[in-house]
């Protein structure tokens, strides 16, 4: 009797359902009908020239590594910025590759020059350059997708607004169309890989040396010098701090985990980790992958985040180098600066979220009709504030 | 050689309540809702137990669910909202007529096992007082009060205040008698 108790009393604390019915008061643009000339949208509208049946097998194989061809035609309100341009596409993500949209990476023929700021425009760290983009990605959201489509690149300007030491991902809200049929708003993204890296910093792919640490803490070295990584590694494993010192970018090191550990990444650093290095230069770590973000553990210390439990070299490397006293020091001393200088606060992470909302709010219903994800416009209000919400019950934990 | 007689009194019994769940505000948005009530059903089952002629437990399994219309600038929606509140009361039996209870239930904010999150579960400070119309018939008059701070994500569909009125029909009584011997 005892037991059906206890299994009632769970059973009634994970028990529930919440629905809405939407009546909404604004003019909802029928996702069937609407065309890269009838759309009416102040965002980048894009459209993939490809061939419909290639397309569709990609589509559905979506675990197969197939690679199509087409030309990128984009506009803004109505003026054409870039005009058949030849592009490859192919599916992206693992887990997010089985959602009903699915992220496009676009891989130009040629390196495309982006001078006059027609493919992306956003606001830049002062060390970055856009002015040639090899390839991008029109990006589902990951695992946000049903949620606010908006999270990852909401924390990534953040940091952009902040002015972190950071290398990462560029975002512009992007209404994407198949052969002039809708299929939906994704968020135009710059790279996080090798190719990212070396249009970033104006340097050959071949000058790269770029590694990842995949779930479980795993390395796996990509690109260029392998040596030098495995002696990377082999110094986190030796505990050897003056080499390490020499090795790393310190300055960006630093912002790199304050910040993933400021907001709390769950997903992070045990997998979602990537540094590079350009030629004989420090090793920098790259901020992406942000979908997790203060989904639990938000009453976690930053501390507590970057001692993640999965072993991973990151952690390693962290509390070698914190270990030191002059490293602490300036370690500490930046944490207090940005925490005093309210750059990472909730007001502004509020303003960013606030903007691409507003970005996009016109043309979510008619993305929501497509994908039921999230089910309602109330639901992605919800996840909006949510979203909001979770960053200042962060922000009030670590203050 | 002497005996005490000791009476142990357990009462099961099902409860229907309707009335009208509100707060003070509500924000989605960034926009105040013109509405922050909704109309509300609650149901279950209840399991008293007298301790003596006048002190008692009570407690049970119910199902509350909550249906308002709401607008702001860009939307007006209806939400519907139905979970399971676990309420636990003490009781005093005024007289014959009258019972007052006051209590605490627990019940989730969200719609899936996440107990590593403190906002996942909501408390309520509840009140009861009944009127006992016959052996079999009950009327009630309950309300409940948030009493944790919970985002209005999670209140649009559910306020945090509520007031019914409801009816309460026994299933069964059972008295048990002790014999202690002194």
């Amino acid at each position: 009797m005892k037991q059906v108790i206890y299994c009632l009393l769970i059973a009634g604390l994970i028990f529930g359902c919440t629905s809405y019915d939407d009546n909404l008061k604004i003019n909802v643009q029928d996702y069937k009908t609407l065309t890269i000339e009838n759309i009416d949208t102040n965002l980048k509208v894009a459209n993939l020239i490809l061939n419909q049946s290639e397309f569709e097998k990609m589509y559905t194989n979506y675990t197969e590594d197939i690679e199509i061809e087409g030309v990128l035609n984009l506009y803004k309100n109505g003026v054409t910025l870039i005009e058949d341009e030849i592009i490859e596409v192919e599916i992206k993500g693992t887990f997010s590759a089985g959602l009903e949209l699915k992220s496009l990476g676009i891989k130009f023929d040629d390196t495309y020059n982006n001078e006059e700021r027609k493919l992306i425009d956003p606001q830049m760290l002062p060390f970055h350059s856009l002015d040639r983009i090899k390839a991008f990605r029109f990006r589902n959201s990951g695992s946000d997708f049903e949620n606010t489509m908006l999270k990852d690149m909401s924390y990534t300007k953040l940091a952009i607004n902040a002015s972190l030491n950071l290398d990462l991902m560029y975002a512009e809200q992007t209404v994407v169309f198949v052969n002039n049929k809708f299929l939906g708003l994704m968020n135009l993204r710059t790279e996080a890989n090798t190719n990212g890296m070396s249009r970033l910093y104006g340097v050959g792919k071949s000058d790269i040396t770029l590694a990842k640490i995949l779930e479980g803490g795993i390395v796996e070295k990509k690109d260029g010098d392998f040596d030098r990584i495995d002696d990377f590694i082999a110094a986190i494993d030796n505990e050897d701090y003056s080499y390490l010192s020499n090795e790393i970018d310190i300055d960006n090191f630093i912002d790199y985990m304050i910040f993933e550990s400021y907001i709390g990444n769950r997903d992070w650093p045990k997998n979602n980790v990537r540094f590079f290095a350009i030629n004989d230069g420090p090793f920098r770590f790259v901020l992406f992958d942000l979908d997790l973000v203060a989904t639990q553990e938000i009453d976690s210390s930053p501390m507590s985040f970057i001692n993640n439990p999965i072993g991973n070299p990151i952690t390693d490397l962290f509390n070698i180098m914190y270990s030191n006293e002059d490293f602490r020091q300036m370690y500490d001393a930046r944490f207090q600066y940005l925490i005093n200088s309210t750059l990472l606060s909730s007001a502004r992470f509020n303003e960013v979220v606030t903007e691409y909302k507003n970005n996009i709010e016109h043309i979510m219903p008619t993305h929501i009709n497509k994908y039921n994800a999230p089910e309602t416009f109330t639901d992605w209000y919800l996840n909006i504030d949510h979203l909001k919400n979770n960053f200042k019950a962060r922000e009030n934990y670590v203050l | 050689m002497s005996t005490m007689l000791s009476f142990s009194q357990s009462e099961f019994q099902v409860e229907v309540n309707l009335g009208y769940a509100f707060q003070s505000e509500m924000i989605l948005n960034d926009e105040s809702l013109n509405n922050t009530s909704a109309f509300g059903v609650r149901f279950g089952v209840n399991y008293l137990k007298m301790f003596n002629d006048k002190i008692y437990m009570e407690t049970g399994l119910y199902g509350k669910y909550n249906r308002g219309t709401k607008k702001i600038e860009t939307l007006e929606f209806t939400s519907n909202n139905l979970k399971i509140q676990l309420p636990l009361y003490a009781g005093y039996e005024i007289n014959d007529t009258w019972k007052f209870s006051l209590g605490a239930s627990i019940e989730n904010n969200k719609e899936e096992l996440d107990f590593s999150r403190e906002d996942n579960l909501r408390y309520d400070l509840l009140t009861k007082l009944v009127y006992v119309y016959n052996n079999k018939m009950q009327f009630s008059f309950h309300t409940n009060w948030m009493l944790n701070y919970t985002y209005d994500v999670y209140t649009i569909s559910s306020p945090k205040n509520g007031m019914y009125l409801g009816v309460l029909y026994q299933l069964c009584k059972t008295i048990k008698i002790k014999e202690d011997k002194l």
